[in-house]
C-alpha cells in the first residue's frame, strides 16, 4: 500500500463513522403518539374579534417532545399551538412573521433534527412536522389549527397572531406563561406591599418634583454603601408595565435564576431587595445586555403605582467578564427609546437632577460598578393600548430639586 | 439558530478569532480627525420642514483611521450624522431608529484592546457620539455606533419635537463590497423594440409562459422553481429589499470565496456571500439578494431576471426563492446546501417579509411553475426535492411606504389553495 492509499485509508477509517449517524443508512425509529391539543386546550388564552376566535398557548419542553419526538428546546425551538375559527364570510392569511419574525420552517426543523434516524424514520418526521405545521389561509366557516416554530422565550412569551383578509385585518396580541415559570416578582405579594393608609396618591406635577428629589442612588442591604442611580420611574398598572417591557423583548427573571447579572448580588432600595428584574439580551454582535430592577413606590399618580429603579447596561469585556458601561444615561436613553419604539410609551418627563458625576470623577457602586451621569431621571408612562410613535407626549418639568 | 453540529465549529471559530483579535499590537493609539478622513465625500442630505440631516458612513479603512481601531472587526459600524435644525422648537434625535441595538460609545471603545490609553481612548469615543438634542438654530453631529452593514447601508433617522415627526430613510453605499449587480447595465438590457408593454391579461399571459424553472449553463437540466415576479423600476426593486432587510451578493473573486469558505467552516455569518449561477433567459441571475437567519447555512436566497415586459411602464422581472436550512453531502460537490423542500412557504414568507416592511403595494398569483406534490417531489440542479402548487406569486414593490392594511390582494384567476 503506497503512502497516499494509506493516508486516504486513515482518513476514511476516521471519517466514515463520523457520516454515518448523519447517512441515514440504519438509524433509529421516529416514535410519536397521534397528536391531540386535548391536554393543553384547558390552559389555552381564547380571544374573538368580529368572528374571529383565536385559541393560543405555548407548549413546554415535556410536551414538545412528546408531540414532535424530539426535545426541541434543546435546540432553541419552541412551538407555538394556535387554531383560529374563522366565522365571517371572507378567506384570511394568517401570517407567521407577526408570531417570530425568524420563525423556523416546518421542514428546517425536522431536517436540522434529522441525525441518527433511519431514512423511513426521516420522512415521518418531515410529514408530522408539515402535517402539524399551522396553515397559513384559514376559508370563510373554517377552523384550523396548528403550530409556528418560534425562537425560545423563557418565562412569559409575548407575541402577535396577525390575520389579513379582503379589507380587514384582525390583530390578536398574547402573553403566554411557560408552565412551571415563576418569575422573581411571582414571589412578592404587590398587592399588599403597602397599606392603604402607606399609599401617596398624588398628581402628577406632585409626583414629579417628590422624583426629582429622591436619594440618588440605591444602596446595599444595611444601607451603608452606594449603589448605582435611581434613574427610571414607570407609571402604569403592573399588567400594563410586565406587557411593555415584554413588547421591548425585555424577559423576566426567574425566581431561582442565577443570571450573570443577579449573581454579582441584590440592590436594596426601601430597606429591601429589588421588586422584580428585567434583563434585555437583543444584542447579537456581542454578548452584552441591560439590567432592570423595579421597586414597587409607596405611591399612586392618578390611580396608577409607581415603579422605580435602576438600569445598568452591561458589556463582554475581557472574554468572559462583563462589565457596566459607566454611562447611565445611555442606559436611560435606550430604555426611554425601546418602549418608544414599541409602541406602549403614553408619556413621558426628563428630570435633572443634582446628582452629577463627571466622566472624570465616576463614582463606583458597592458591587464595583463605576458610573457617570449628567445626573437624569427618566419618569417613563406606559400605556395598555398601542401608541403611535409620533402621539407620544413630553411633559416639561421645571421644579425644584433640593441641592 | 437551530443548535447543530455546525455549532461546535462555531465556538472554535469564534476562539480563534477571539485569540487573533486579543493577540494586541502595541503600537500606539492614533485617532485622526474627521476633516482628515475622506469619507464625508459621500454623505447624502436630506431637508425638508426646516430640518436638514447628513449623513455618511465611514468604510473599514476609513474608521479605523478616525478611531484609531478596527471597529469593523468588531462588528461596529460608525455612521456620522448632523442634525441642522431651522425651525424654532427643539427636536431630539432618537438613534434607536437607526439601529435598535445600537452600541454605546464606551461600549464600542471598550472592545480594544488599547491598555495604556484605555481612558483616552473612551473619551475620545464618548465626545464623538451625537448629542440628540437640538435646540432651534442649532447644528449638532456625531457619531451613533451601529451593527455593520456592508454594500448599501439602509437606515432611518427619526427625530422628534412636540407634536412633530421627521423620518427618512437613507440608502448609503459603503466602500469595499464588490456587489453582483453594481456591473449589470439595466439601462441598456433591452433595445427599445425589444420592450413590450403589456396590460393586465398580456401579463398573466406572458408569465404563464415564461420558463418554468432555472436551468443550468447549457440547458439541459432545470432546477428550482421560478416561483416570484416583481414588477418595479431597478432603483425601486433594489431599496425595497434592502429595506426589507436583504443583503446584497458579492461577485465571487479570491475574498469572498475566503469569507465564504471561513463561515462555512465556522457557520459564521458571512451575510454577502456570493451565490451560484443559475440561468434564465440563457443567462446567469441580474441580481441576486439573500437573508441570513444566524449563520451561512441558515438564509434565503433570491435571484431576479429582468424581462422584456413593462407593465404600467414599470419593469417586470422574474425571480426564484428559496431557504437554505442546512447543509449536506453531495458526489459532484461534497457539500452543498440543502434546499428547504417545500418552496411555497419560502415565496409565502417573502409577501409577509415585505408586506412587514411597508415594501408591498400589490400581490397577486399566477400559474407558470409546474406543480408537485409532497409525494412526488421534483429537483432541482443540485439534487434537492422540491415540492410545490406551481403558482408564482407576482409583487408589485413600492418605493413609497405602503402599511400593511393597504395592500391590494389583486384578483386574479389563478390562486392558492
Amino acid at each position: 500500500m503506497s503512502r497516499i492509499t494509506k493516508t486516504i485509508a486513515k482518513i476514511l477509517i476516521v471519517i466514515l463513522p463520523a457520516c454515518l449517524p448523519l447517512s441515514g443508512c440504519g438509524g433509529r425509529a421516529y416514535v410519536v403518539e397521534p397528536f391531540d391539543p386535548g391536554s393543553f386546550l384547558e390552559r389555552a388564552h381564547s380571544e374573538t374579534q368580529d368572528g374571529v376566535t383565536v385559541q393560543t398557548t405555548v407548549v413546554s419542553a415535556d410536551e414538545t417532545e412528546l408531540i414532535f419526538g424530539l426535545p426541541l428546546y434543546d435546540s432553541g425551538v419552541q412551538p407555538v399551538w394556535i387554531r383560529v375559527q374563522n366565522n365571517t364570510d371572507k378567506r384570511l392569511r394568517y401570517a407567521p412573521v407577526s408570531t417570530d419574525r425568524y420563525y423556523f420552517a416546518p421542514l428546517e426543523v425536522s431536517y436540522v433534527n434529522r441525525s441518527g434516524f433511519s431514512d423511513d424514520a426521516r420522512d415521518q418526521m418531515n410529514w408530522r412536522f408539515h402535517e402539524l405545521a399551522m396553515p397559513r389561509r384559514i376559508q370563510a366557516g373554517e377552523s384550523v389549527e396548528g403550530f409556528v416554530f418560534t425562537h425560545m422565550q423563557a418565562g412569559t412569551k409575548g407575541f402577535n397572531i396577525d390575520l389579513f383578509g379582503d379589507d380587514v385585518e384582525y390583530r390578536f396580541n398574547f402573553f403566554v406563561t411557560l408552565p412551571g415559570f415563576v418569575a422573581d416578582h411571582s414571589e412578592i405579594d404587590l398587592q399588599d406591599l403597602y397599606a392603604e393608609d402607606e399609599l401617596a396618591h398624588i398628581s402628577e406635577k406632585q409626583f414629579l418634583t417628590s422624583f426629582a428629589n429622591l436619594p440618588c442612588c440605591t444602596s446595599d442591604a444595611n444601607g451603608n454603601e452606594t449603589g448605582s442611580p435611581l434613574g427610571i420611574a414607570i407609571i402604569g398598572q403592573g399588567k400594563d408595565v410586565l406587557h411593555g417591557l415584554l413588547r421591548g423583548r425585555w424577559r423576566e427573571v426567574a425566581a431561582n435564576e442565577t443570571f450573570a447579572g443577579t449573581a454579582t448580588g441584590d440592590y436594596y432600595y426601601f430597606g429591601r431587595p429589588q421588586d422584580a428584574t428585567f434583563i434585555y439580551e437583543g444584542r447579537k454582535a456581542i454578548d452584552g445586555y441591560y439590567e432592570l430592577r423595579l421597586w414597587l413606590a409607596p405611591q399612586t399618580v392618578d390611580d396608577k403605582p409607581v415603579w422605580l429603579g435602576q438600569l445598568r447596561q452591561f458589556f463582554a469585556h475581557r472574554w468572559t467578564q462583563h462589565r457596566p458601561d459607566p454611562d447611565t444615561d445611555n442606559a436611560q436613553s435606550f430604555l426611554l427609546q425601546n418602549i418608544w419604539y414599541s409602541g406602549t410609551l403614553l408619556k413621558y418627563s426628563i428630570l435633572q437632577t443634582s446628582h452629577k458625576v463627571g466622566i472624570d470623577d465616576q463614582h463606583t457602586d458597592f458591587q464595583n460598578g463605576a458610573y457617570f451621569t449628567v445626573g437624569r431621571r427618566s419618569a417613563l408612562w406606559i400605556s395598555g393600548d398601542a401608541v403611535p410613535l409620533n402621539k407620544v407626549q413630553e411633559i416639561k418639568f421645571s421644579g425644584d430639586t433640593h441641592d | 439558530m437551530i443548535s447543530g453540529k455546525a455549532n461546535g465549529w462555531r465556538k472554535i471559530g469564534l476562539c480563534l478569532a477571539l485569540l487573533v483579535g486579543t493577540s494586541g499590537c502595541a503600537s500606539g493609539w492614533q485617532p485622526m480627525p474627521i476633516d482628515e478622513v475622506a469619507f464625508l465625500d459621500r454623505a447624502v442630505t436630506h431637508e425638508m420642514d426646516s430640518i436638514r440631516v447628513t449623513a455618511a458612513v465611514p468604510s473599514a479603512r476609513e474608521s479605523r483611521a478616525i478611531f484609531g481601531a478596527d471597529t469593523y472587526r468588531r462588528g461596529v459600524q460608525p455612521v456620522w450624522i448632523e442634525i441642522e435644525n431651522s425651525s424654532a422648537a427643539p427636536v431630539a434625535f432618537l438613534p434607536f431608529g437607526l439601529d435598535a441595538e445600537y452600541f454605546t460609545p464606551l461600549e464600542s471603545a471598550s472592545m480594544h484592546n488599547e491598555k495604556s490609553q484605555q481612558g483616552e481612548m473612551e473619551r475620545y469615543f464618548f465626545s464623538s457620539g451625537v448629542n440628540p438634542n437640538i435646540a432651534p438654530g442649532q447644528i449638532r453631529s456625531g457619531f451613533v455606533f451601529t451593527h455593520v452593514d456592508e454594500g448599501t447601508k439602509a437606515f432611518n433617522i427619526d427625530l422628534i419635537g412636540d407634536e412633530f415627526t421627521w423620518q427618512h430613510t437613507f440608502f448609503i453605499q459603503v466602500p469595499g463590497l464588490k456587489v453582483d449587480h453594481y456591473n449589470v447595465d439595466f439601462d441598456g438590457m433591452f433595445s427599445e423594440d425589444e420592450i413590450l408593454a403589456v396590460d393586465d391579461q398580456e401579463l398573466i399571459e406572458a408569465f404563464r409562459s415564461m420558463p418554468c424553472c432555472t436551468a443550468n449553463a447549457k440547458d439541459t437540466n432545470s432546477g428550482d422553481p421560478l416561483n416570484i415576479a416583481v414588477i418595479g423600476d431597478p432603483r425601486e426593486v433594489y431599496y425595497a429589499f434592502v429595506r426589507a432587510g436583504w443583503d446584497e451578493t458579492e461577485i465571487v473573486k479570491a475574498s469572498s470565496g475566503f469569507k465564504t469558505a471561513i463561515s462555512f467552516i465556522t457557520g459564521g455569518e458571512y451575510r454577502y456571500s456570493p451565490v451560484s449561477s443559475l440561468y434564465v433567459f440563457g443567462r446567469p441571475q441580474d441580481v441576486a439578494f439573500q437573508k441570513a437567519r444566524d449563520n451561512i447555512h441558515e438564509r434565503n436566497h433570491l435571484r431576479l431576471w429582468m424581462t422584456n415586459y413593462k407593465y404600467e411602464g414599470r419593469t417586470v422581472w422574474i425571480g426564484q426563492i428559496s431557504r437554505d436550512i442546512g447543509v449536506r453531502f453531495t458526489p459532484k460537490t461534497i457539500t452543498t446546501h440543502k434546499v428547504d423542500p417545500n418552496v411555497d412557504e419560502t415565496r409565502e414568507y417573502l409577501v409577509e417579509n415585505l408586506a412587514y416592511n411597508q415594501a408591498l403595494a400589490k400581490f397577486a398569483y399566477v400559474s407558470g411553475a409546474v406543480p408537485a406534490p409532497i409525494d412526488a417531489p421534483r429537483q432541482n440542479l443540485t439534487g434537492d426535492g422540491y415540492f410545490t402548487d406551481g403558482l408564482r406569486v407576482v409583487l408589485w414593490i413600492t418605493a413609497e411606504p405602503v402599511p400593511i392594511d393597504e395592500i391590494e390582494a389583486v384578483d386574479w384567476p389563478d390562486k392558492p389553495q
